[in-house]
């Protein structure tokens, strides 16, 4: 069983994603700030973590510098909201010369709007490396 | 003298009072001497007196000597028993006599020989004579008419009685007042004891000859008076030994032992009665007082000469002997005769090592030959002159600078020889070679010039500066190294500048240029100094080239004009590029509000997009879908709204690199073929062939052709649209033009399209042609419209094939 974390602030968005990835048979759960994030990453195992940078509490820059702080297998895919070179906002967090440092760590960046059954392949292609790797 | 200066001091009065007591007890004393009845005394001391004090005190005293003589008249008259009536006029008479004959006296000898104090010239002598002479006429007159005519004495002639007071007076004022006029504290000093004993010897002699002539008893009357001649050599040789003092001591010694030895009938001159044999002694005393103070006065004028003698040769040798100068008289042969004794301090020499050598002996070799020659030439020139300088060895070995001067006196009988004045100018002449050698060794072209203009002095600088070598320098005209075209106001400057010599720069606010020998012209700098030299006063020009400075100062003003024109360039840049950031912040502001704004949109579109997915997926048994691909289709328009809002905002400075143009614009065709090809649109593409790559942002030029190729094709409405896509190069140029058979634009709205958020379409942003013409005119290119509503438009990009410099210098 494929265990994906969904970490996103956007209920609707969160609701409407695990529909479409339960769907496609991964099992899904969801956290809708970056310390719960980390929290149910502390309590199972996932293979893949979707991680929104814009979050409450944690942002996302923090959530994957956490993650990343610890080797694991686990593979993080970054839902931007736009594309790099874009002006960060205040509410970021992050310098422009972090941005790149640290979205460098994730497994994967997608910007939005994206369309979904790219997305959908993407993410398939990132759970079978991580089979692969597990074997 | 110093109790006759306080005599002097005394009023009249009292010198008049003190006069006639003595007076009146001399006179007295001499009048028992006088012819009986007649006061006519051949021994008369007191006209002397008179004489005397007239002469020391003034003519203010002849009161006291009127008093005196009146008093003891009368009493002599009065005690021969004359009564008062004629006794008193006669008194009063004599004493006007007596008065008068002082007073014509030293009125006379004053007239005669002015200014005397000592009658220590022979001349003096006689006059003084001359005069006593003469005034006693006035004494001898007055008294014997008074005496003779208001009071005869029986037995006596008139003639006897005036000679006998004649000559009484003479002698009595030769005798006492030659004693008064001749002494001097000075003349009676005693030089010596050898003096004091021969002094003592002589007056024991003159006193024991004078005795034994006037004391002796001579038989026969007369027979025996030449006897008293014995007296004259004593009283010579007296004179002869003591001057004055010695004179009148054998004066008065032979007066008083005479007159002694005839009041008692002794003496060679002894006759019948008292008073004529004293006219004798008088006689004789007279001529003995005249011979010995002439002589007196004859030995003191020639003693008086020979100190003057010595006195003036001591003076020139002094003169001679301390001179700095030395003086030293030489022989046809150049042998030193004499040489004064500066010589030793100049030369180290004493007088006696030179004398009888040449004095080229001590002469530096290299000097000998000129002097040689110019000593030649004084010899044979009588009572010329020559000049000469050189060198003589010390005798220490040393060697000094001597400056001479020779005279030919070899003519001279008290000379005989030639005069050679000499001096020591060897500081002057070590000064004159240092400062020669600070001007030689000056790194400034030092010129020194006379009045005339001719040049003097050169040092190796000026060769340098000129061209001119020293030998060709000297001696030439200053002028000639002055520019023709100032040469001519030259001289009247050189003038100038002696009427008023100071140290000064020359020609201050002109241009100075230096004639070289090879015509070139050199500008300089001159300093002029003032220089006393033994020619007279010469100028000091100093010259410096200021070629060096003249172009560094060229150098500069170039530099700073064109770094003035830089810094204008610069600032013109500057303002620019301050226009373009403000256009910048002023685009960041649209662009954080669109970033912003994008990003809130593009959620929920996000989500709206899954919700639809996952409907589609559940409802795909219902077969209907017509509603979700509306909402899918709208969703994708929301995000192009959305992305041209962030590219909007991304808009930057282009980062240029080389790119294939027709590689970009094939992209763009094909994403709008893609979009558009289901409205039947054909884009046609003419390019041109053999285009170089292009430098530009690739990015922007594709959102460039993006955006005009979308509006292209928005614009075409009906069925059978063409785009055509052209490319080509205008000269530094690229030409791009999009040419559609659209709906056109609207004249009115040509001049707005580039304004944001302008917009005619029901979809759209209104930044499409924003953007592009922002992007453009990044590139410093333009975009030109040609529209025609209802036929179609054409947008024509102009982009510059190369990147514009100051573009980029304004972007770094």
């Amino acid at each position: 069983m494929f265990r994906l974390l969904l970490i996103d602030d956007d209920e609707e968005l969160c609701a409407e994603l695990c529909q479409v990835l339960e769907a496609e048979g991964f099992k899904v759960d969801t956290a809708y700030d970056g310390e719960r994030g980390l929290r149910c990453l502390q309590d199972k195992e996932y293979h893949i973590i979707i991680l929104d940078l814009k979050l409450p509490r944690l942002n996302g820059y923090g959530v994957l510098k956490k993650i990343k702080a610890n080797p694991r297998k686990t593979k993080v895919m970054v839902l931007s909201g736009r594309p790099l070179g874009e002006p960060l906002l205040k509410e970021d967090g992050v310098s422009q010369d972090e941005e790149e440092k640290v979205l460098g760590l994730a497994d994967l960046v997608i910007n939005k709007p994206f369309m979904i059954e790219n997305f959908i392949t993407k993410v398939k292609v990132m759970a079978l490396s991580v089979v692969e790797k597990s074997q | 003298m110093t109790l006759l200066k306080k005599f002097q001091l005394f009023s009249t009065s009292r010198l008049c009072v003190i006069l006639a007591i003595i007076y009146t007890l001399i006179a007295y004393g001499s009048l028992q001497l006088a012819f009986e009845g007649t006061n006519a005394s051949p021994v008369w001391p007191p006209s002397g007196l008179a004489f005397s004090a007239i002469w020391f005190l003034g003519y203010r005293v002849w009161p006291g000597i009127w008093i005196g003589a009146f008093i003891a008249n009368m009493i002599v008259f009065m005690h021969n028993g004359w009564a008062f009536i004629p006794a008193a006029p006669v008194s009063g008479l004599i004493g006007i006599g007596n008065s008068m004959e002082a007073l014509t006296g030293v009125f006379l000898l004053r007239s005669f020989a002015e200014g005397i104090v000592l009658l220590s010239r022979v001349g003096d002598i006689f006059k003084f004579v001359f005069a006593v002479l003469v005034a006693c006429l006035s004494s001898a007159t007055i008294g014997t008419s008074a005496v003779y005519f208001i009071h005869p004495a029986p037995g006596v002639s008139f003639d006897m009685i005036w000679f006998t007071w004649w000559l009484g007076d003479v002698v009595g004022v030769i005798v006492f007042a030659s004693l008064f006029l001749t002494y001097h504290r000075k003349l009676w000093q005693i030089s010596s004891w050898q003096s004091v004993l021969e002094a003592l010897l002589i007056g024991f002699v003159l006193i024991a000859v004078n005795a034994g002539i006037f004391m002796g008893k001579f038989p026969e009357y007369g027979f025996y008076s030449h006897v008293t001649y014995l007296i004259l050599p004593f009283a010579i040789w007296c004179t002869y030994r003591f001057g004055f003092p010695g004179a009148s001591f054998s004066i008065l010694t032979t007066s008083i032992i005479a007159v002694f030895g005839s009041m008692y009938h002794l003496g060679p001159f002894v006759g019948q009665r008292v008073p004529e044999d004293l006219v004798i002694v008088e006689c004789f005393i007279g001529v003995i007082a005249v011979t010995v103070l002439t002589l007196a006065a004859a030995l003191f004028e020639r003693q008086k000469a020979d100190e003057d003698i010595k006195y003036n040769e001591a003076r020139f040798r002094s003169l001679v002997e301390n001179s700095f100068e030395v003086i030293a008289l030489v022989d046809t042969q150049a042998k030193v005769l004499y040489t004064s004794p500066p010589t030793k301090h100049i030369l180290g020499y004493d007088n006696e090592e030179l004398l009888g050598h040449p004095m080229f002996e001590w002469m530096h070799p290299e000097d000998v030959p000129e002097v040689v020659g110019i000593f030649q030439g004084l010899v044979n020139s009588p009572g010329g002159i020559a000049h000469a300088t050189c060198r003589m060895q010390r005798k220490d070995g040393t060697w000094r600078w001597l400056e001479g001067s020779g005279r030919n006196l070899l003519d001279d009988p008290a000379i005989g020889a030639i005069v050679v004045n000499y001096r020591d100018i060897t500081e002057r002449k070590l000064f004159q070679q240092r400062f020669e050698q600070v001007v030689e060794f000056s790194p400034i072209a030092n010129i020194m010039v006379d009045r005339k203009g001719s040049i003097q002095l050169v040092n190796k600088t000026t060769e340098m500066l000129f061209g001119y070598s020293r030998e060709e320098l000297l001696n030439m005209k200053i002028e000639s190294l002055v520019p023709e075209k100032f040469r001519h106001y030259h001289p009247d400057f050189r003038e100038g500048f002696h009427h008023a010599p100071k140290a000064r720069p020359m020609g201050v606010e002109r241009e100075l240029y230096a004639l070289r020998k090879d015509g070139k012209q050199v500008p300089v700098e001159i300093g002029l100094t003032p220089i006393e030299t033994e020619e007279g006063l010469c100028v000091l020009a100093s010259i410096v080239d200021i070629t060096q400075r003249k172009k560094a100062e060229e150098i500069l003003r170039r530099d700073k004009e064109s770094l003035e024109r830089l810094v204008d360039e610069r600032s013109k840049e500057l303002i620019k590029t301050q226009k373009e950031l403000k256009q910048f912040s002023h685009l960041a502001d649209i662009g954080t509000l669109a970033a912003t704004v994008a990003h809130e949109l593009r959620n929920p579109l996000g989500v709206i997009n899954l919700a639809a997915y996952n409907l589609k997926k559940e409802r795909v048994e219902l077969g209907d879908n017509r509603h979700l691909v509306n909402i899918e289709k709208k969703i994708w328009e929301g995000n192009q709204i959305i992305d041209n809002l962030l590219s909007y905002a991304r808009i930057k400075i282009p980062n240029y690199e080389k790119i294939d143009i027709f590689h970009i614009l094939d992209e763009c065709v094909s994403s709008a073929q893609g979009r558009f090809g289901e409205k039947g649109i054909t884009i046609e593409k003419e390019y041109a062939h053999g285009l170089d790559n292009i430098e530009a942002d690739a990015n922007q030029i594709r959102e460039i052709f993006m955006n005009i190729l979308n509006n292209a094709c928005q614009a075409i409405l009906k069925p059978g649209g063409l785009v055509v896509l052209k490319v080509k190069q205008d000269g530094p140029m690229l030409r791009v033009s999009v040419q559609d058979n659209g709906v056109g634009i609207a004249e009115e709205d040509l001049n707005k399209i580039f304004e944001p958020f302008f917009t005619r379409k029901s979809k759209g942003t209104g930044l499409g042609m924003t953007i592009c013409n922002e992007l453009v005119n990044l590139h410093q290119g333009k975009i030109e419209i040609d529209s025609q509503l209802g036929e179609g438009t054409t947008v024509s990009i102009i982009l510059p094939m190369h990147r514009r410099d100051h573009v980029q210098a304004s972007s770094n």
